[in-house]
């Protein structure tokens, strides 16, 4: 926290190079969940900046009472679930509601996790997989999985409340291993 | 044992099972050879990758870039180059006055009695301003 607010107050007092440091620290984070909500690469890297732009304007409200991550994911997600609103996708698809077959009624035998994550075409499966995920899930097992961001923090930048990050999550894990097993299955 | 609860037996055994993957991902335990657990893992290791589309490499610099040139206090230059429009609307003006005074007499008749020499100086006042003011916007945008 003591970094933070460091760095908060030197941008705040326009010390050279300040902004530029904030920005490099928190960017893929902004970067990972602009992107995972839009999945367009130039709409994602309009926004990104927009993010800053906004986080610049009104560095002066952050009160450091929450990391300054995620002070900045919430304006992130603010930013692009106001950009899927405008576009009028849906950032949670009615599908999610229902939990398509049962994801552990078939599990093959002799599955190698190794060989699996060396199979590049497992792995683009996967890959797939993900990004057909309906935002919301994607955002937050991105959050969850890559920037390794607790579920407290994660309701925190999207104002849901833990239980429901936390059943989004486990939906998205089994929906994707859901995938993987009728891909795996057919190999085997 | 009814629909419901195996329902329920299910969800609680992979979500046991989820987080039994995290932890030894975490751990970075080898294979554990039960299909259902690695399965799980591979999951938690695709979900780990970076998309592949990436930000610029100059993304920071040119944030900040942009940021800092709305920030920077206007520089002498700026200042001269704003007295030099000041300067130049008021002279022509001065000028076009006479000019103007003689077209608008034409039209006196025509015309209601205003005070057209203030309306005129009004108007390239605005222009000005408004001129001024765009300057300072594609500034501040970088754009």
């Amino acid at each position: 926290m003591s970094e933070d607010q460091d760095l908060v107050k030197a941008v705040l007092a326009k010390t050279p190079g300040a902004f530029e440091r904030l920005v490099t620290r928190h960017q893929n984070l902004v970067w990972h969940l602009v992107y995972r909500v839009v999945q367009h690469p130039e709409d994602a890297r309009e926004l990104c900046q927009d993010v800053f732009f906004r986080v610049h304007e009104r560095l002066h409200q952050y009160r450091f009472e929450s990391a300054l991550s995620t002070w900045i994911g919430r304006v992130a997600f603010s930013v692009a679930s106001r950009h899927m609103q405008k576009k009028r996708l849906p950032m949670v698809e009615p599908a999610d509601d229902d939990e398509a077959g049962s994801p552990w009624e078939s599990v093959s035998d002799g599955f190698d996790l190794e060989a699996a994550c060396a199979d590049g075409e497992v792995m683009q499966l996967l890959s797939v997989a993900i990004d057909k995920l309906p935002p919301l899930q994607r955002t937050l097992v991105t959050l969850y999985h890559l920037e390794e961001m607790p579920v407290g923090e994660i309701a925190s930048v999207t104002g849901l409340p833990e239980g429901t990050v936390k059943n989004y999550l486990f939906r998205a894990r089994s929906r994707l291993r859901q995938q993987l097993e009728i891909r795996m299955g057919v190999a085997a | 044992m009814n629909n419901q609860d195996m329902d329920r037996k299910g969800l609680e055994q992979q979500a046991r099972l989820q987080a039994q993957a995290e932890l030894a991902e975490r751990q970075q335990q080898p294979a554990s050879g039960d299909p259902a657990l690695d399965s799980y893992r591979l999951v938690i290791r695709a979900l780990k990758q970076p998309p592949a589309a990436q930000l610029p490499s100059d993304f920071a610099a040119r944030v900040a870039a942009r940021v800092g040139f709305s920030e920077e206090p206007s520089s002498p230059e700026d200042w001269l180059m704003t007295g030099l429009i000041l300067v130049l609307a008021v002279t022509g003006l001065f000028y076009i006055r006479p000019v103007m005074a003689g077209i608008i007499s034409q039209f006196h008749f025509q015309l209601p009695s205003l005070p057209w020499p203030l309306l005129g100086a009004a108007a390239v006042s605005v222009a000005v301003a408004w001129a001024l003011d765009r300057g300072a916007l594609s500034r501040h945008h970088g754009r």
